[in-house]
């Protein structure tokens, strides 16, 4: 499943202590030898360690890495980095437009780098739930069930990114499915990419002012749009068309 | 007659796109977005000012967005936001 996320020898390696233990009723996950969770629930700590794994991915790129909430495309042109809100639609966008051509950059989080030049790749599988699965109309043989939610291998749908693989981003989408809505396009000022990068970010405060230059970086050498959507191929088709 | 006085905070960092100003706040950890009226308002925050010089200057400037009142607003929401020091003096 994780197969899109190999890497050879030669590149960076990414430590990351991770321990799992079970006194019978339930389970804890430590970090870096930090209690992070304690839960009787293994699928959620299941989804916790591999939201940890990611991160891991990305900050091993280098430490002044902003990670974005986000999934990315790559076309000709640059990256589309997907962002928005859980239930946004990022994931399954992201699979479609893979579908559609596009090379799978990442999703969940995705990093930001080199002063906001870079989008650093980290192909995970996608997380998919039912929704999903059925807008994208595929049989998902490789899948796993997590939570009612299954894991996608970006291969499924298309040609994935290395690990850390670095692309120059061209257009930030603030993506927002809404049932039956038709699609719906608005332009987004610099100031609003900021707010957006901004807010999406894991580890904004942590970097603070080169956060803010990262970002606003960024916000200077893309577009921004909002688009809301109810119907994936017309968002697929508007984004493609955006980038032509 | 005692007079109000502001002036910039430390530990802030401030960076300019497209006539707006992004500050963030080292001390509270929050990142605050200014429209331009507020942001030629803090180009002159940098040494302690009244709220009537500051009005003075963006009337100059043809700033028909701002009157007395809503400077002197801005500046309080700015003092409680911790971005700017409000301390009070005899008038010059």
């Amino acid at each position: 499943m994780y197969a899109p996320c190999e890497v050879d020898a030669s590149a960076r390696a990414a430590t990351l202590k991770l321990c799992i233990s079970s006194d019978g009723l339930g389970y804890a996950l430590d970090i870096r030898d930090r209690r992070v969770l304690s839960t009787p629930s293994a699928a959620e700590l299941i989804m916790c360690a591999a939201g940890e794994i990611d991160r891991a991915t990305v900050e091993a790129s280098s430490l002044s890495t902003l990670m974005l909430h986000a999934s990315a495309v790559e076309l000709t042109v640059g990256t589309v980095v997907l962002t928005g809100s859980s239930g946004g639609g990022k994931s399954t966008v992201a699979a479609g437009l893979t579908r559609a051509g596009c090379r799978y950059v990442g999703d969940e989080v995705i990093g930001l780098g080199d002063g906001g030049d870079e989008v650093v790749a980290n192909p995970k599988p996608l997380k998919l739930d039912g929704r999903a699965r059925k807008a994208l109309q595929c049989p998902f043989d490789e899948c796993r069930d997590v939570s009612g939610e299954r894991l996608v291998g970006g291969s499924a749908f298309g040609i994935c990114a290395l690990p850390g693989a670095r692309s120059r981003p061209v257009m930030i989408v603030q993506l927002q499915f809404r049932e039956g809505a038709p699609v719906s396009v608005t332009a987004l000022s610099r100031g609003d990419v900021v707010e957006v990068l901004a807010d999406q970010c894991f580890n904004f405060a942590r970097l603070g002012p080169r956060g803010l230059d990262t970002v606003v970086h960024a916000a200077r050498g893309c577009a921004g749009v909002r688009l809301e959507f109810g119907d994936l191929e017309q968002a697929c088709s508007s984004i493609l068309a955006l980038t032509a | 007659m005692t007079v109000a006085r502001y002036q910039l905070r430390d530990a802030l960092y401030a960076v300019e796109l497209d006539g707006e100003l992004f500050v963030w706040g080292r001390e509270r950890e929050e990142l605050h977005r200014l429209n331009a009226s507020a942001a030629r308002m803090w180009l002159g925050l940098t040494t302690w000012t009244t709220a009537e010089t500051l009005f003075a200057t963006l009337e100059h400037d043809g700033d028909a967005e701002c009157d007395r009142a809503t400077v002197v607003r801005w500046l309080e929401q700015l003092v409680a936001l911790g971005l700017v020091d409000r301390t009070a003096g005899p008038a010059a």
